[in-house]
């Protein structure tokens, strides 16, 4: 769980009451809590750009966790499909997930990479999952789900990937209709 | 001499019918595995287990029996409450064990492809009518014989506990995670009360005091997962 103290030596008083079967349990121990730079946000933003493969990697990861910053974060992790680097693509797309609630105001976008066949499938297919949920929202997504299903099924995918596609993308022409 | 002694050889190699079986082999009889389970109160009490096929063919685990009178012999049958195994190869037995004057249920888990080379895994749970525990993911090693078992290392079920606790930066937060695991490593996963031995929605959650300097700064409650 998230806290919110400064960086520090604390003690943590555990306690969970599991009478009558084995009584109240209580231990303490010493923790030391290190709260992350308050510029971590820009630090991850300019790794996204570092010349080293790996610190762009990590760092599209760890922008899974600037919710607040969404408007700032999700312009930067798209701008990760711009190259050709796919593991990269790949932790950038991982990311976005965790903005699941914030992305239908960038629906244009996901539309544009299912449209795309030069992303990796299972991409395009993880793209059908993110906006089967916003179907209702626009029409254009619901067609696009509905073509991008029809194309997928030529791909060479899993039999989950594939049931997934067909599970959300009918799930969500149900909740449109 | 020598060499009529080689083409004999070669002659009965050939002459020999190509041994290609028909079908995928038989497999071997699956073999009792043992197991023991302890629990303390005043003193540890220990139950002897034995996990066995009950049919000739011994192609499934479909019988738990206990030593429960120490005297070697595995003459008390435990119910199977289910058999959740779910794909060839494995196994998933749910049972209930009486020890130390305490119910107790254990899902055993594990792999039927040489059993005896690999930890299984298992769950336990305590409970009473009012309340239950659930520990999950500990692992045990499978005996080949009820003398191994009793010189191994037990299933303990119940305490003694212990928080584990650790501090972590994930993105722009510091993170604090708390399990209490029992004596096997295996962690807590649910506590609450039941109604009618059913869980009634009421959980026993770890609570967190952070204090610093011996004053208190704040009060956290643990989200399982």
């Amino acid at each position: 769980m998230p806290v919110a103290e400064p960086s520090g030596e604390y003690t943590v008083t555990c306690s969970v009451d599991l009478s009558p079967l084995f009584g109240k349990i209580v231990s303490e121990k010493k923790i030391t809590i290190t709260q992350p730079p308050a510029d971590i946000l820009e630090k991850r933003l300019a790794e996204l750009r570092s010349d080293n493969e790996q610190t762009r990697i990590s760092a599209a990861h760890d922008l899974a966790h600037f919710q607040k910053d969404a408007e700032r974060v999700f312009p930067a992790l798209q701008t990760c499909f711009g190259s050709a680097d796919d593991p990269l693509k790949n932790a950038a797309f991982n990311s976005m997930g965790s903005y699941a609630d914030q992305i239908a105001v960038h629906f244009e976008f996901f539309i544009k990479i299912l449209g795309d066949s030069k992303h990796h499938d299972s991409i395009r297919a993880r793209t059908v999952m993110y906006l089967s949920g916003y179907g209702p929202i626009d029409p254009r997504i619901q067609t696009a789900l509905d073509e991008a299903k029809e194309a997928l099924k030529a791909s060479d995918l899993g039999p989950s990937l594939k049931y997934y596609i067909d599970h959300y993308a009918s799930r969500s022409k149900e909740a449109s209709d | 001499m020598m060499i009529i002694n080689c083409a004999a050889v070669i002659l009965i190699a050939l002459a020999s019918p190509a041994t290609a079986p028909d079908g995928p082999p038989e497999a071997e009889p699956l073999k009792p595995l043992f197991f023991r389970f302890d629990a303390e109160t005043d003193k540890v009490h220990s139950l002897p287990v034995r996990v066995d096929a009950s049919t000739e063919d011994g192609k499934l685990y479909d019988r738990v029996t206990a030593d429960a009178d120490g005297d070697g012999k595995y003459e008390t049958p435990i119910k199977i409450e289910t058999d959740r195994s779910s794909s060839p190869g494995r196994m998933e037995l749910s049972f209930p064990l009486e020890l130390a004057g305490q119910e107790w249920r254990i899902d055993l888990m594990g792999s039927l492809a040489d059993p005896l080379s690999r930890p299984f895994y298992f769950h336990w749970t305590g409970r009473t009518d009012e309340f239950y525990t659930w520990f999950i993911n500990g692992k045990v090693k499978p005996h080949a014989t009820a003398a191994d078992a009793a010189e191994a290392k037990a299933v303990r079920l119940g305490p003694p506990f212990e928080y584990r606790v650790r501090s972590t930066t994930r993105g722009p937060n510091a993170l604090i995670a708390v399990g209490l695991t029992d004596g096997n490593g295996a962690t807590m996963r649910l506590a609450g009360g039941t109604r009618g031995g059913s869980r009634d929605g009421t959980e026993s959650n770890i609570s967190l005091t952070l204090s610093q300097g011996g004053e208190k700064r704040s009060t956290l409650s643990a989200e399982y997962g």
